[in-house]
């Protein structure tokens, strides 16, 4: 996506769209940030994938460190902060929350008569995990905080040529 | 009077956690199923009064479950919310024209799912309790 009015289309929608999944399911205030994220080293990470495939081929991925996952899926599962949470509930929360992000994207990138799916989300951990893209694909990444805490939204474009912006 | 019966189908446990809880202070009895498959067993088995499905789920999402609602001669009059991560006025439209009685994305404030219940199958609140979700 070279042409600067693309990117910052597509900027918008990432803004409004993960500031709004944050607020609707989570009454969290997220901010966008310019400076990138600053993980910790060796920080656990969990990583939420979504595909999207049809019109726009795609892949999105929203990036947390596994400590911001825990309070994430408290505050989604409406539970205290000493409650037992196992690595399934975190998934549970962070891929659905990826999911919805990636459908609120699928709308703003709705192109008539060429229909458009969302995969299963898929969960990634791990500690320093490097993602790169293939040869015609770009990446874009986008960073937000709450607090101190990164999230890193990552977007994968096949055709992005296509993406109505 | 019997309380109603709301069958909540989704994958994502974090999502019919916020659901449930809503609708935590109304009487009504919740069931849950983990996808489309399960909520028709449910459905079969429970005979609820409502059902809000989820649009993508493994082994059978809502597309196929609400045709298999429609299908079934005794479930094809329960109303069904259809709950979903995009907003796509054109998959609105087919939800509705499958049979679906309302279209809710996941983006809208869930209260919204609080306010179709009360309209749709007159859903009270528990006597003594104030009920979370339709003030704010």
């Amino acid at each position: 996506m070279q042409n600067p009015t693309q990117e910052h289309g597509l900027k918008m929608f990432i803004d409004d769209a993960v500031i709004t999944v944050f607020d609707t399911m989570l009454a969290m205030e997220l901010y966008p940030s310019d400076h990138g994220a600053h993980f910790k080293p060796n920080a656990e990470q969990v990583i939420g994938m979504v595909g999207l495939a049809g019109g726009v081929t795609a892949v999105i991925c929203l990036r947390v460190t596994e400590t911001f996952a825990h309070c994430l899926t408290e505050a989604m599962m409406g539970l205290g902060p000493d409650a037992s949470l196992t690595g399934s509930d975190i998934n549970d929360v962070i891929g659905e929350l990826t999911n919805i992000t990636a459908g609120k994207l699928k709308s703003c990138f709705r192109i008539p008569g060429q229909p458009c799916s969302l995969s299963l989300p898929t969960i990634v951990r791990g500690r320093s995990i490097d993602m790169e893209s293939m040869s015609g694909t770009e990446r874009h990444s986008f960073t937000f905080h709450h607090g101190d805490e990164p999230v890193v939204v990552e977007f994968y474009s096949l055709n992005q040529k296509e993406i109505p912006i | 009077m019997k309380a109603p019966r709301i069958l909540l189908v989704d994958d994502s446990r974090a999502t019919r956690a916020i659901v449930a809880k809503m609708l935590g202070g109304y009487e009504c009895e919740i069931l849950e199923a983990a996808n489309g498959a399960l909520g028709l067993e449910a459905a079969r088995q429970g005979q609820p009064d409502l059902i809000v499905l989820d649009m993508t789920m493994p082994v059978m999402n809502g597309v196929e479950t609400l045709q298999a609602l429609q299908a079934d001669e005794a479930l094809r009059t329960i109303p069904v919310i259809m709950l979903t991560a995009n907003s796509n006025p054109e998959e609105m439209e087919q939800m509705k024209a499958l049979g679906a009685t309302e279209y809710i994305t996941k983006t809208q404030k869930p209260r919204l799912i609080l306010e179709r219940a009360i309209a749709l199958i007159g859903l009270q609140a528990k006597p003594g309790t104030v009920a979370a979700g339709t003030s704010a």
